[in-house]
């Protein structure tokens, strides 16, 4: 769209549609990624404004990362009644235009992973930009729940995770 | 080969257009609408009023991306009369055009009151661009708003961050009546009543006063000074062109469609505000007229005329404004909507205010105000008829975290401590 302004800036991308893929199960609720994402955008360490987000459930040791999937028909772009957020042609992501937001907070209500939030100090709409091709928080992650590969490469690994899991059960006689 | 002729330059004909062009890029496809500019938001016209968002804010598109996609873009031309058999269309000019295929994507027009006074200056409806200048350029300091949609109640606070002096009069005994029972809609009035707006509900406009301009407006409760009066008192499915081609009209005033959007002539299809849909959640014949479900029937329109069978799987009432900085949600069915077969379970922490609506166990329908993180979910649970039994179930073991967003299970959890 041309009539588009501020975009978030794009450089170090090296292949397209590349995801944040979570595996909760290796993800131990250090929350560092919550700090950095908002040093990265915000310059603060607020994990109220960051973009990833960490569901806790400390009884049952279950740690629930959460972050805009990037989809490939957003919900949330067929909700935003301003045009809003829109797919960057390029390289995937789902970005939005802060110009034209008029805060409705539509999207946040329909995004299934509540990937879309609100920043609670600026009130406006925030949501994953892949920190234009590098995300920090992946970076960051020490126990690999974060990883940052390509959407076509996602089912090979999903089927690799659940043939090993397999594997180790018959091998744990379960 | 005379292409693709969609009339109306909506969300849902531009939609359709820039999906055919987008699967097909050799069919010819033009686009009549009466109005000036290229598509724009109607959603923001309040923002526009109050200078929140500019004229450059509220345009989508701009006429370059119409020409860079190839497709004709005719304004300020009115379809007069169409005649399906020969597949031309007759301009109110004299000029005609064929087609192959016909979208028709009319919208809807805002519901004129048969009151004294309504051609009065100073009263004004919002619906396009046009209206919203009009309103943002007349000087008044006390307004009168009818009718207490989305729309209403973002014109009334747009017009009294400008200064005026607004009161809002709803004719049913709570505000936004589409989309909040009773309770969430008071809790609404009291915020708007803390902000200086006057809400009068359950009150009948009779007539708008005055001689050359308006001064005033009278209700069956009480007479109110005013210089403004805002009619957002609903809209209506223009639907005169389809009912003259002889479409089938259905029973809720709107144009009928099969799934795939296709009407009752052949190569006819029809999306946006002007047609009647499948409701998702109530299973009714229902006029959505909101926004994203207008973008997902053009999309479909999209899809079928390049020859890809696409079906709608129905329109979902969607609700969400934000109203002084409180956020306002709601989606599915309301508690006053299911004839006394459902209960509401209310939740009430910190600032965020929740409402579900419940029939059988099975979540149908919730209302938020505040800071509600769990709306997502809700909206979930809703689409997959979730009832509160199963979902304890998956709260509680698991099946495979990868198969549910992960959001979904953290805010359902939370959620369920609260629910019976």
């Amino acid at each position: 769209m041309s009539c588009l302004k501020s975009v978030p800036p794009f450089q170090k991308w090296d292949k397209m549609n590349k995801v944040i893929v979570i595996d909760a199960s290796k993800c131990t609720g250090c929350r560092l990624c919550e700090l950095v994402c908002s040093v990265m955008h915000n310059g603060t360490s607020n994990p109220y404004r960051s973009r990833i987000k960490i569901k806790k459930f400390e009884k049952e040791g279950i740690f629930l990362p959460t972050v805009c999937q990037h989809c490939d028909s957003p919900p949330c772009i067929d909700a935003c009644p301003t045009g809003t957020r829109f797919k960057d042609a390029t390289t995937g992501r789902t970005l939005m235009d802060p110009d034209r937001c008029i805060v409705c907070q539509t999207c946040t209500v329909v995004c299934p992973f509540g990937g879309v939030t609100l920043d609670p100090v600026e009130k406006n709409i925030i949501s994953c930009d892949l920190c234009g091709g590098d995300p920090v928080c992946v970076k960051f992650c020490e126990t690999g729940a974060l990883k940052f590969m390509e959407k076509q490469k996602l089912p090979q690994d999903k089927r690799l995770a659940s043939a090993s899991l397999l594997v180790r059960k018959r091998n744990a006689g379960v | 080969m005379s292409g693709i002729l969609i009339i109306g330059n909506g969300i849902a004909g531009t939609t359709a257009a820039f999906t055919l062009r987008q699967l097909d890029s050799v069919k010819k496809i033009t686009i009549i609408t009466d109005e000036k500019y290229p598509l724009y938001t109607i959603c923001a016209l309040p923002h526009f009023i109050s200078d929140e968002v500019e004229k450059d804010g509220l345009m989508i598109k701009t006429p370059e991306d119409y020409e860079q996609s190839g497709i004709q873009l005719l304004t300020q031309k009115t379809v007069s009369a169409i005649d399906p058999k020969v597949r031309k269309a007759h301009f109110s000019n004299g000029d005609n055009l064929s087609y192959d295929s016909l979208v028709l994507a009319t919208g809807s027009y805002p519901l004129r009151l048969p009151l004294n006074g309504v051609e009065l200056p100073g009263v004004f409806f919002l619906k396009t661009l046009e209206d919203a200048k009009a309103i943002a350029s007349y000087p008044c300091k006390k307004a009168v708003v009818v009718g207490s949609g989305a729309v209403g109640i973002e014109t009334a606070l747009s017009l009294m961050k400008n200064g005026v002096e607004v009161t809002i009069v709803e004719l049913l005994d709570r505000i936004l009546p589409r989309a909040l029972d009773k309770k969430p809609a008071d809790f609404l009035s009291k915020i708007l009543g803390n902000a200086g707006i006057r809400v009068l509900t359950s009150e009948k406009l009779m007539t708008i006063k005055g001689d050359k301009r308006v001064t005033g407006v009278t209700t069956d409760k009480r007479e109110i000074p005013c210089d403004l009066v805002v009619l957002g008192a609903g809209m209506r499915p223009n639907v005169s062109l389809a009912k003259d081609m002889g479409c089938t009209i259905g029973e809720t005033g709107g144009i009928k469609v099969d799934e795939y959007m296709k009407t009752s002539i052949n190569d006819v299809y029809a999306c946006g505000d002007c047609v009647e849909t499948n409701d998702m959640f109530t299973n009714t014949k229902t006029l959505s007229m909101l926004w994203n479900n207008a973008k997902r029937q053009g999309n479909v329109v999209g899809y079928n005329l390049a020859g890809i069978a696409k079906k709608f799987p129905g329109s979902e009432n969607i609700t969400s404004l934000e109203c002084l900085g409180v956020h306002v949600s709601s989606f599915g069915i309301l508690e006053s909507g299911t004839n006394g077969k459902g209960n509401t379970v209310e939740i009430h922490r910190g600032s965020c205010h929740i409402w579900i609506t419940l029939i059988d166990d099975r979540i149908v329908g919730a209302q938020s105000i505040g800071e509600c993180p769990y709306a997502h979910a809700l909206l979930y649970a809703i689409k997959r008829k979730e009832s509160i039994p199963n979902l304890k179930t998956i709260i509680s073991n698991p099946p495979d975290i990868s198969l549910l967003p992960p959001g979904y299970i953290a805010s359902m959890k939370r959620l369920i401590e609260y629910l019976p």
